[in-house]
């Protein structure tokens, strides 16, 4: 008796704008509605609606079972512009016949940086679960199926049955992945993809090279006959139906064929994860110490955090973390939170060019290099808004016709100039600008740097000395 | 094989990327047992183990030839057409000395040149290969000197084959000459890495220029960014090494943004390489750029290039950033993350170098010979 687990896993990042420097503290917004909205009509059109509708019939037709990871940040799009797709996958979930596995709602890497931030998004997500199909989620994956065993008992404690990973030689040496088995340090159970076999349906449906090219049903599903053990985890990215492989390649003549042609065999069924784990008792036990993933040959992280410009947007994005917090701004924390979307650090990715071919993989961006600028000039904005006002634009040159003529013949175009002439300045031209009766510098700092609070503070200072201290700290206060 | 070949100007002495391109193609080539017999109207003032340097200086005696001297060809442009036909007369007299050596071809390089290949070819009656190294609608920003434009256009209309050093050129030649698609062949330019890359620390973070002041190469949009740059970042220094025709009108311009203090012109200088060696990046914000031989340069001596997409050598480099010449926003936000975001100067720096290490004259040599036994075979058939 062979089970199948067939798990699709949907979603769509926020993409975020092309963000000049000079965009910082501007006020512009960070996400391109429109880009995002054409991709998600795109994908609804192409995938999602074929797809559901596929689905849909064959629940009604067989004994077919399938389970989704929805992102929070997919869902939120849905509702925003594509309800009725929202509503296909309530009508699926509906029936009975579909299981929802829950994540982090960010799509996010937040177990990599912070355990407190994963932990808070899994409950967002479970929440947003709840609220839009009532259902509560006892199996999780974590983004890309990313794994260790600290993940599985933080998962464990927080109520989980069971993970979702990668069953890599890696972890699994000589093992089958068709088996359950159960983790190290915690007792959660471990549901691990068969890739082989669920790539054969992902990358290589419609490679013509292939030697199994065209891949049916029938021979498919003789595929899954043969392979022993308990259970076959099928475990892909839902956008092969329609966008990986496109309708033209005969994928979704393949997915309406496969229940039919695996349940030809009486002793084969559908099963949902969580009746897996019912049904049968690991096998052995697992240790996995290090993070793998289902990407790549490498099974790892590096197309997220492979090179120093992903791991420094990262780094700075979750150095954040309290900040953010603190802050208790519901647009900041949810901005913030965008960010984290793995996505935007696989834009950045450049090990596949490593060969010159840049055109292998689908990016928003011209180049890595134009991704990680545009979110390093997110995150300095929204620095700045943390911060509660754009202090080092008080560093900027002014404009020529605000510059300070000082008596002495020096021009100050900024602070820097300011601190570095009264240094060269004799006593009797700092008396003529700073005086009982006024105080240029403190005048030209409120009027046209427009540093207040530097102003107020030298308002006061008589002496050179006193003027140069203070806003030499100022100004190591602004540059940090 | 036997080639001869048609310059203008050679290393040491030499104005721009036409000397290097085809000093180094003739080298590669001649590593792989081509016999070049190089013809130049004046004499580089050295001697070469790899070819035979011809001069029509020399040579031809009788013509009233002005030397090369080194100077920009705009500065003695009336001159040029004299020296052009005195330069055809003096290879056509070459050619007929060297009608027994068995020459199997004629490549010659750049509008300069063109009239003395077609001359040659009466003579010597083998295949002639034109190598367009820039075009003039190029050069003069889509205002072609009509003597130089048709020059250029007849001798491709004759040429056996032409070869330009993008596809970016060769669309132009296609479009603006109407040459047909197939009788033009791309060889991109290269460069070979220096052993050891020289890095010195400098006062400020340095923002390099370097090329002809000109319409072509777009000193004006760097002018402009420095400007926003300086607004936002005063600690950076902008190097506008070169010289020019717009030189004058830079230096003013300068004066007049107010940024004279940030902003220094080096005039032309002996050795690039030391103000390669104090950039914190390289930018050529070039209006139409056949090649760009410097961002090769500036790569090969890890400094990060920030190129504009109307250029050839954007067709090839991966780890760079690209521009549009007019978008002087974009490009000041570029160099102002370059200078702002450690690891992205880094990444482009070590990775564009990397990169420049495959682009060797080596390669490029093979398919030049490639593209010659096809041009002589096509001939002979």
């Amino acid at each position: 008796m062979v089970s199948v687990c067939f798990y699709l896993h949907v979603h769509q990042p926020i993409r975020i704008k092309k963000f000049s420097i000079f965009d910082i503290g501007s006020g512009k917004g960070y996400f391109d509605e429109e880009k995002n909205k054409f991709y998600l009509d795109r994908i609804a059109r192409k995938s999602y609606i074929p797809t559901n509708k596929i689905l849909l019939e064959l629940i009604k037709k067989y004994d077919f079972k399938v389970s989704f990871s929805i992102t929070g940040v997919l869902l939120e799009q849905l509702e925003k512009y594509a309800p009725e797709v929202l509503k296909s996958f309530q009508d699926l979930v509906d029936t009975g016949n579909v299981e929802l596995v829950s994540e982090t709602y960010y799509h996010s890497l937040a177990w990599v940086f912070s355990k407190d931030e994963f932990r808070r998004q899994v409950k967002l997500q479970e929440k947003k679960l709840k609220e839009l199909f009532g259902q509560k989620p006892k199996i999780f994956r974590n983004t890309e199926l990313i794994y260790n065993d600290d993940m599985g008992k933080v998962v464990s404690d927080m109520g989980y049955k069971a993970v979702m990973t990668e069953g890599t030689e890696k972890i699994l040496e000589w093992r089958s992945p068709c088996y359950v088995y159960e983790a190290s340090g915690s007792n959660i159970k471990l549901l691990l993809k068969h890739y082989r076999l669920s790539d054969d349906i992902a990358f290589r449906f419609s490679t013509p090279y292939w030697n199994e090219y065209p891949l049916t049903a029938d021979k498919y599903a003789s595929w899954i006959n043969a392979t022993p053990g308990n259970v076959i985890n099928i475990f892909m990215d839902y956008e092969t139906f329609g966008e990986h492989q496109w309708k033209e390649t005969g994928i979704f003549e393949f997915l309406k064929h496969l229940p039919r042609e695996i349940l030809k065999n009486p002793n084969n069924e559908f099963v949902l994860p969580s009746e897996v784990i019912k049904k049968f008792k690991p096998v052995a036990t697992i240790s996995v110490p290090f993070l793998i993933s289902w990407a790549d040959t490498e099974r790892d992280l590096s197309a997220w955090i492979g090179n120093e410009m992903q791991r420094t947007a990262a780094r700075e994005l979750y150095s954040l973390e309290n900040d953010v917090l603190k802050t208790k701004d519901k647009s900041i924390i949810s901005d913030w939170r965008k960010l984290q979307t793995a996505d935007h650090f696989y834009y950045m990715c450049t090990k596949w060019f490593a060969d010159g071919d840049i055109h292998k993989y689908f990016n928003p961006y011209e180049s890595p290099y134009e991704a990680f600028i545009s979110f390093m000039n997110i995150l300095n904005d929204l620095k700045n808004r943390i911060r509660g006002d754009s202090m080092s634009k008080y560093l900027e040159n002014v404009p020529d016709d605000k510059v300070f003529w000082c008596r002495d013949g020096q021009i100050f175009k900024n602070l820097k100039e300011l601190l570095f002439g009264l240094e060269k300045m004799s006593d009797e031209t700092f008396k003529f600008h700073v005086s009982k009766e006024k105080n240029d510098f403190a005048n030209w700092i409120r009027d046209v740097i427009g540093d207040e609070k530097l102003a107020k503070d030298i308002m006061k200072s008589r002496t050179k000395k006193s003027l140069m201290k203070k806003l030499s700290n100022r100004i190591k206060k602004l540059e940090k | 094989m036997r080639v001869l070949m048609l310059g203008w100007e050679f290393p040491p002495k030499h104005i721009g990327g036409l000397g290097i391109a085809s000093y180094e193609l003739s080298k590669a080539l001649s590593k792989k047992g081509v016999e070049i017999f190089f013809v130049l109207p004046g004499d580089p003032g050295k001697d070469y183990n790899f070819l035979k340097i011809i001069s029509t200086y020399v040579e031809a005696v009788n013509s009233p030839l002005t030397p090369y001297a080194g100077t920009s060809m705009s500065l003695n442009f009336f001159n040029l057409p004299r020296e052009v036909d005195n330069f055809a007369l003096g290879v056509e007299k070459i050619a007929k000395r060297l009608i027994d050596e068995g020459i199997d071809l004629i490549h010659a390089h750049d509008w300069m040149t063109f009239k003395a290949g077609l001359l040659a070819r009466e003579v010597l009656h083998v295949p002639l290969i034109l190598h367009v190294h820039s075009t003039e609608i190029d050069r003069s920003g889509g205002n072609p000197n009509p003597y130089v434009y048709n020059i250029e256009k007849e001798g491709m209309e004759k040429a056996d084959l032409v070869i330009a050093v993008s596809n970016f050129t060769k669309k132009r030649i296609v479009e603006y000459y109407g040459i047909p698609e197939e009788k033009i062949k791309v060889l991109y330019n290269a460069i070979e890495v220096p052993k050891k890359v020289k890095r010195k620390k400098f006062r400020s973070k340095v923002v390099l220029y370097l090329g002809r002041f000109t319409l072509q190469k777009g000193p004006d949009y760097f002018l402009k960014a420095a400007k926003k740059i300086i607004q936002k970042d005063p600690d950076v220094t902008f190097l506008m090494v070169g010289e020019g025709e717009m030189l004058g009108e830079m230096i003013e311009k300068a004066c007049r943004l107010g940024i004279t203090d940030k902003v220094f012109f080096t005039g032309r200088v002996p050795d690039v390489n030391e103000f390669y060696s104090i950039a914190d990046v390289y930018v050529m914000p070039s209006v139409s750029e056949p090649f760009g031989l410097t961002a090769l340069e500036a790569l090969s001596n890890k400094v990060p290039v920030i190129i504009s997409k109307q250029s050839g050598v954007s067709e090839v480099l991966s780890h760079c950033l690209k521009v549009d010449f007019w978008d002087v926003d974009d490009i000041a936000n570029k160099i102002l993350s370059v200078l702002k975001y450690s690891p992205l100067k880094k990444m482009l720096e070590e990775n564009g170098f990397t990169e420049v290490k495959n682009f060797s004259w080596d390669k490029q040599a093979d398919k030049c010979i490639e593209y010659y036994k096809e041009v002589i075979k096509k001939i002979k058939a």
